[in-house]
């Protein structure tokens, strides 16, 4: 998958919660973490950027609530790939 | 539910705040003379701050009930709660006085329980802080943080001499004398851990969280200007800036229960 493509879609879903410049910048920090390269991007590196970003957003909106709002993500990811 | 509660919230929040500020700037005016009796006012006054109070400590504690055990801003929401429990009870023992058109006497046991709220409330903010840098969320280095915390102890540190100044040069007894200097400067510490707190919300604008939290800082700030404000009017021995007093904290204690709501709505959403 086009990593821009996916980080676009993890950034359309956290935004309306922890703002647009916070999702830009946290989904940039993970990915660079994972090794993420800007061309293409792996379903197993997806799956631990959602990861990574659900835990950071648990402090704020609780794991649940996290978990929902990367289940959509999960889905629309899943399906496109 | 969120916007249910705003729905009340809100406009009761304006409407009462901008009714005492109209008691400070029109005092002889009709309305504050016969309906609205200052003794009515300050009644009102009391009953305001005792149902914000425990709306904000209520919410706190649903928002930590609503969040998982082990979730590290868990015992943030309890000692938030607790300050404001504390901060309630305190303002309780006035109300008595307040209810019945008597003075409220100063100091009092009501001033164990404000002082308490301050390490629950400082300690809560701490946590959040602490929590929210342990996330891996880019919140800023550990220069920056450290920045901020110079900038806001050195800028607290400046305003403690002219907030004080007043205070120490009072004819006041002893133990006045002490409690009206420890509120004030217990705010200026509070506003420390307050302004990284400030700092780490501007980094998550245009989002929900963040807006959560800048309705529960402005809280915090309205509070400490209550705070210093008190301190002042006890020193100059002063009563005609009063309802201004309770703007202030009226508003204070809204805008912490109603950013705390949001935060709430968050996690039930």
């Amino acid at each position: 998958m086009v990593t821009a493509d996916a980080v676009h879609e993890i950034v359309r879903a956290i935004t309306p919660l922890i703002g647009e410049n916070m999702a830009r910048s946290a989904a940039r920090l993970h990915c660079e973490k994972l090794g993420i390269g800007d061309l293409h991007v792996t379903h197993e590196q997806i799956a631990l950027l959602i990861s990574r970003l659900e835990s950071g957003l648990n402090v704020f909106i609780g794991r649940d609530r996290a978990s929902s709002v990367m289940a959509g993500v999960r889905q629309t990811l899943g399906a496109r790939a | 539910m969120t916007r249910a509660a705003d729905r009340v919230l809100w406009p009761s929040l304006w409407l009462t705040t901008l009714l005492f500020l109209g008691w400070g700037l029109l005092p002889r005016a009709a309305l504050f003379t016969s309906v609205l009796s200052p003794v009515r006012l300050v009644a009102l006054a009391a009953l305001a701050k005792l149902a914000l109070l425990l709306l904000g400590t209520a919410w706190s504690w649903r928002s930590r009930a609503a969040l998982e055990a082990g979730n590290p801003v868990r015992p943030a929401w309890t000692l938030l709660g607790g300050g404001l429990l504390a901060t309630f009870l305190g303002q309780a023992l006035l109300a008595r006085y307040q209810l019945a058109g008597e003075p409220s006497p100063f100091p009092s046991v009501a001033d164990v329980f404000y002082l308490l709220a301050y390490p629950l409330l400082g300690g809560a903010l701490v946590l959040f802080v602490r929590a929210y840098d342990e996330v891996g969320l880019p919140i800023g280095s550990r220069a920056e943080q450290w920045v901020t915390l110079a900038v806001a102890a050195l800028a607290c540190g400046a305003l403690a001499v002219p907030v004080l100044r007043p205070v120490l040069q009072a004819d006041l007894a002893p133990l006045d004398e002490a409690l009206s200097a420890a509120y004030p400067l217990l705010d200026l510490a509070l506003m420390v851990p307050l302004a990284l707190l400030l700092r780490i919300t501007w980094r998550f604008r245009g989002g929900a969280v963040a807006t959560a939290w800048v309705v529960v800082l402005s809280g915090f700030a309205f509070m400490c200007a209550g705070d210093v404000l008190f301190a002042y009017l006890t020193a100059l021995g002063k009563a005609g800036l009063d309802p201004f007093l309770h703007a202030a904290y009226i508003l204070a204690y809204g805008l912490v229960a109603a950013g705390v709501r949001r935060h709430l709505g968050l996690l039930l959403h």
